[in-house]
């Protein structure tokens, strides 16, 4: 148990190093403007119609749902501003966020990981090339640009998605339900969604590079530390979702 | 595709998808809000954000709901399109069954002077609508439940069954004497008759018959006087307990009578304002009477039409910006102006003054021989040919976003305008896909920061941006405008003094 504490200790010691290490350099030139765009393309571009397809659904089952308990009290068109607001404030950040965790972050702690078993990343060392600047300072970089940007497409997809199921499929007024969703959305709802998501794509890419840093053991511990990695991400979005959504809220009054 | 051009597209269209959603969601005016507040007694049923309507027509927004002293306190921010005026009332009415309100508001009328930005409307009704009737109906229900409790109190119903028990009695006598009087009154006005003829004769016999018409009238006096004091006392006790009981129900009907009251006097005032508007009395009742006043009012609006619609026709915009390249150390200035004839259309025409000019480079292939060697040489040859370049634009406006194609520093090329919010725009232009080279990007960013202070500050802008981004020659500037629109040229046109 001891042991196990004292692991932990070291752990969390090594994580805070590296945080501040990479909050350091995130702001000392030179930027590698190459290796961001390349990371934007991967990030963004290469995400675009996952995240769309993702959220698309998302928005579509919200409004079914929600269509079915508000018609009970005939209010089915008041389902537009539950979608638009739940998919702004909530959904279209975490749903972005937890399909990026799934695509690139694992990508990113296995791409680094191997690296670090293959002894690629002491070969930069020697070369006095530091692996944070090179490998880690231009993955958030691009995941602070591209989460929002990808978070923005999930809130119109998202509430097309609500739209087409309403009007569509269930027969809704499609006026009535517009009216009501832009009634009641805010353009402060959709700006801290976008917030968050920057936060989510720092948040994610420094848990991710770390443990591809971390890693040792061969391919076995490639695979041990991508899952860890993956597991603490989610979990780190949703708590730091719930952080932000009360900071807002106490602060911001929204 | 050049992974720079991807990405610019990727960023652009989340910007796009981002910028229209929240346009949408935002309920921007054109022409920006002002800020009033107002005191209430009740806010139920009002939300953040809630509609401010003239008219049933859109005109604001509830901003915030808080308190003050007790009392509901609202902001509101009413499109700066719409004079309020310090008579100006605003009133609480239902929007939907669903129990959510808005605030419905008469800006007032120029007989009251024009109510400042910052201030309160005073004039606030929150009860109204169906809550209002529902209230007055409430109102008089306790009422009639009051009456109907004093009227079927044992006391009273004794009363009233006295009073009905009188009123049979008295109806009986009362017709019975009427009976018996009748008969002697038909004898009195047939005696009447016979002397009236006998007076007529004027004969001795004829007057002792009239003297016995007399005596019988007498007796028809002294029959009455009979039945008179017979009658007289309970008579009177009737008439009195009826007196007593209709004071009764008259005081428990005076304390329901008070909304009527009201009713009454609100309607005397409306005839006495109606009255002097018929009459011609007052601003209404002279603009109303006088046709003389409003056939002159009727000119000097069309002639203010006409001199402003003669001035310019159009939406003009009139812009003039210097930008100094970082790299190329000189000033790069443009003067354009924007034609406007329609919400959704534009038309720019503009000349810009470049100091790199138009640059063509020619490569031109000659051999040499030098001691019997002979030698490839290549000339490479840049003309600037000359500085002033011309911009002929057509545009057409879609929300916030702004298409725009044609001439473009005499080149062709199309270019995109972004305005999330009335102070700031991002522009991207895209143009010269004539030569080998890959076509000239130019991004610009303009913000004006001043546009909320008096003139001629709120004409200035800033700009910063890269020009010919992707190729080599790029380069990047920040710069200093100045932009105008007709509505300025109108006030610069009139305050000029005429010959």
């Amino acid at each position: 148990m001891v042991e196990f504490i004292a692991r932990f200790l070291r752990s969390l010691r090594r994580f805070l190093q590296f945080f501040t290490d990479c909050c350091r350099w995130l702001f000392c030139p030179p930027f590698r403007f190459g290796q961001i765009a390349e990371h934007i393309e991967k990030i963004g571009l290469q995400s675009v119609p996952i995240v769309a397809l993702s959220v698309f659904t998302t928005g579509m089952i919200l409004s079914l749902q929600l269509i079915n308990i508000m018609y009970i009290f005939r209010a089915e068109t008041f389902a537009g501003a539950a979608v638009a607001i739940a998919m702004s404030r909530e959904l279209a950040p975490v749903v972005t966020a937890i399909v990026l965790i799934a695509k690139n972050g694992s990508a990113m702690t296995a791409e680094i990981g191997s690296m670090k078993v293959t002894e690629q990343i002491s070969a930069m060392e020697t070369m006095a090339v530091s692996p944070l600047r090179y490998l880690v300072v231009p993955r958030i970089f691009a995941s602070i640009l591209t989460f929002p940007a990808l978070t923005a497409i999930a809130n119109a997809v998202g509430v097309y998605g609500g739209y087409f199921v309403a009007a569509h499929v269930m027969g809704v007024n499609s006026v009535a339900y517009n009216h009501t969703m832009f009634f009641f959305v805010d353009p402060d709802d959709i700006w801290t969604g976008l917030v968050k998501a920057a936060v989510f794509g720092f948040i994610v890419t420094v848990i991710c590079c770390y443990h591809g840093l971390q890693t040792s053991g061969g391919a076995k511990g490639v695979g041990r530390r991508t899952t860890a990695a993956v597991v603490l991400s989610t979990v780190a979005i949703l708590v730091a979702d719930y952080i932000m959504t009360f900071l807002f809220i106490r602060f911001l009054g929204m | 595709m050049n992974r720079a051009l991807k990405i610019f597209v990727f960023f652009v269209f989340c910007s796009c998808c981002a910028g229209i959603y929240i346009y949408k969601s935002a309920d921007f005016f054109d022409g920006g809000t002002k800020t009033y507040f107002a005191i209430a007694d009740d806010a139920l049923g009002l939300l953040r954000d809630s509609d401010v309507i003239v008219s049933g027509v859109v005109a604001g927004k509830l901003d915030k709901i808080g308190l003050e002293n007790g009392k509901a306190k609202f902001t509101l921010k009413i499109s700066k399109d719409l004079v309020v005026y310090e008579n100006a009332k605003i009133e609480k009415v239902m929007e939907s069954m669903l129990g959510t309100y808005v605030l419905s508001l008469e800006p007032g009328d120029s007989s009251a002077p024009v109510l400042p930005e910052n201030s309160y409307i005073k004039n606030v009704k929150t009860a109204s609508g169906l809550s209002s009737a529902m209230d007055k109906v409430a109102e008089i229900m306790e009422k009639t439940d009051a009456l109907m409790e004093k009227v079927m109190e044992r006391e009273n119903q004794d009363k009233i069954n006295k009073i009905i028990d009188l009123l049979v009695k008295t109806t009986e006598n009362t017709s019975q004497s009427i009976d018996g009087n009748m008969k002697l009154l038909s004898s009195v006005l047939k005696d009447m008759a016979d002397v009236m003829q006998k007076v007529n004769a004027k004969s001795d016999t004829e007057m002792e018959k009239l003297s016995q018409v007399l005596k019988n009238t007498l007796k028809v006096t002294d029959r009455i006087a009979e039945i008179s004091d017979g009658k007289d006392e309970e008579l009177n006790k009737t008439l009195d307990d009826l007196r007593n009981s209709l004071k009764l129900i008259a005081e428990e009907l005076a304390a329901s009578r008070g909304a009527m009251q009201d009713v009454r006097e609100i309607t005397s005032n409306v005839n006495q304002i109606t009255e002097k508007v018929a009459n011609g009395e007052g601003t209404v009742g002279k603009l109303l009477n006088d046709d003389k006043l409003y056939n002159d009012i009727a000119k000097v609006s069309d002639k203010l039409t006409d001199y402003a619609d003669t001035l310019l026709g159009m939406k003009v915009y009139v812009d003039a910006h210097s930008n100094y390249m970082v790299f190329d150390n000189s000033f790069k200035t443009y003067f354009d102006i924007t034609l406007q004839p329609r919400a959704d259309r534009f038309y720019l025409l503009g000349v810009v003054d470049d100091p790199r000019g138009n640059v063509s480079h020619t490569e031109t292939t000659r051999t040499t021989v030098v001691n019997d060697t002979t030698y490839v040489v290549n000339d490479d040859k840049t003309v600037v040919t000359d500085n002033l370049k011309f911009n002929l634009q057509i545009g057409r406006i879609f929300g916030p976003v702004a298409l725009r194609g044609g001439i473009f520093q005499n080149k062709a090329g199309f270019g995109l305008d972004y305005n999330p919010w009335k102070y700031i725009s991002l522009s991207a232009e895209i143009f010269d896909f004539s030569g080998s080279a890959a076509p000239q990007l130019r991004v610009q960013g303009m913000a004006r920061p001043f546009l909320w202070t008096m003139e001629p500050f709120s004409w200035l802008y800033i700009t910063a941006g890269g020009e010919d981004l992707i190729n080599g020659g790029r380069d990047l500037y920040f710069g200093l405008g100045l932009r105008f629109d007709d509505d300025d040229l109108k006030s610069i046109v009139g305050s000029v003094p005429k010959p």
